[in-house]
């Protein structure tokens, strides 16, 4: 059984997604930063976890195990998701995966139409090839095409004037199918920043207890209880639910690279002392040794 | 919408902030803060006018509390009723200092 005897940071994005080092520099970030134990986590995508299995079987010297999260959303609300330990290759990783892919290269298609439609922008051609040549395109990637061709000052303007429409968000992965694509590749799903909902929302107390148990009844193992953006209160509030609720713990930093100031392994499990049982119970499930 | 206004002087940085910090707008927030934290001592963050701080940008004045703890020191200032109340129940308040 491998020995964890450095950092543990379980959410990071690479270039694949919407973080700016690619697999091959964030293995050596990762390197670098003393981490022992880590999972790369781009938004609905796995390949950087192809890539890095690649290079670790030259040079198995952390610990990697193969991670994604996923963007939902259902009738009450957005949810990340967080899949563990399953096998990247795998069918069922992929349909959901291949699912997610086709909502966002269709939501782009109808961004890109209605934005021509309504506002009369245009772009090159070749700048819509490199759009859909994109792992991950989104909202972000055509406000800054927006920016660059003069249509708005900046890409808040951008997405919030001319693409934050409601009628363009009308398809959605759901977390239940996340949630079972995860199980069925033989992975581990987890409540990312549970109280932060997709990242931006702050769902607290009665309203927090009501969604994670959807999502248990759902399939959830785990939820994020040591992550970047949480003070002592909220990490408190989620190691007791974990507890309470007999789930897995986990702990992310959610780095983006250059993107964001969060350091890799900036969240608040080296600092914690002893890891509570949830922690250990998820390390152990990977053959880790805490 | 989000205004966004800093200055340096003699190592002491001010970012001014009036409007939404919320999915949208928090990038600018923190590559803001971001670009003017390099060798800063000290830092003051105006939200005269900030009505709302989504927890994306919580995340960002952790992370920026966390740099200025080895740096030298964080506060907020003209910080709403509203936005203080998003302080207190998330335990915010405990680890910024609030004037």
């Amino acid at each position: 059984m491998p020995k964890r005897n450095g950092l543990i940071d379980l959410h990071m994005h690479t270039s694949v997604s919407d973080g700016t080092d690619s697999p091959e520099e964030l293995l050596q970030a990762v390197r670098s930063a003393g981490i022992s134990v880590f999972s790369v986590t781009d938004h609905d995508a796995v390949k950087a976890g192809t890539v890095i299995r690649g290079l670790l079987q030259r040079n198995a010297d952390v610990t990697f195990i193969p991670g994604v999260e996923f963007s939902c959303q259902d009738e009450d609300g957005k949810y990340h998701i967080l899949g563990y330990g399953f096998d990247p290759e795998g069918e069922a990783i992929r349909r959901v995966v291949d699912e997610g892919h086709a909502i966002r290269m269709n939501k782009l298609g109808i961004r890109l139409d209605f934005i021509r439609r309504e506002f009369g922008f245009v772009f090159p051609d070749e700048e819509i090839d490199a759009l859909r040549r994109l792992d991950n395109p989104g909202k972000p990637h055509i406000g800054n095409l927006m920016v660059k061709y003069g249509y708005a000052g900046n890409r808040s303007e951008a997405i919030e004037k001319y693409l934050n429409d409601p009628r363009l968000e009308n398809e959605h992965v759901l977390p239940r199918t996340a949630i079972e694509g995860i199980l069925d590749g033989g992975g581990v799903p987890v409540l990312a920043h549970p109280f932060f909902g997709s990242g931006d929302e702050l769902i607290l107390g009665e309203d927090m207890e009501k969604r994670l148990k959807k999502l248990m009844g759902d399939g959830v193992q785990g939820i994020e209880a040591f992550y970047s953006g949480f003070t002592d209160k909220l990490r408190a509030a989620a190691l007791r639910l974990a507890a309470e609720n007999g789930l897995y713990v986990t702990a992310g930093s959610d780095y983006h690279g250059k993107n964001k100031i969060v350091r890799l392994a900036q969240n608040g499990l080296a600092e914690y002392g002893e890891y509570p049982q949830g922690m250990r119970r998820f390390l152990g499930r990977f053959g880790i040794e805490s | 919408m989000l205004d966004i206004r800093k200055s340096v002087e003699n190592g002491s940085a001010t970012v001014c902030a009036s409007g939404r910090i919320d999915t949208v707008t928090a990038p600018d927030f923190e590559k803001a803060i971001k670009e003017i934290l390099p060798g800063v001592k000290s830092l003051t963050i105006d939200f005269d006018g900030l009505e709302y701080v989504s927890s994306a940008g919580l995340r960002v004045l952790l992370s920026a509390q966390k740099v200025m703890n080895v740096q030298g020191n964080m506060k907020l200032v003209n910080v709403c009723e509203a936005v203080r109340e998003i302080f207190d129940v998330t335990g915010f308040c405990d680890i910024l200092t609030i004037e």
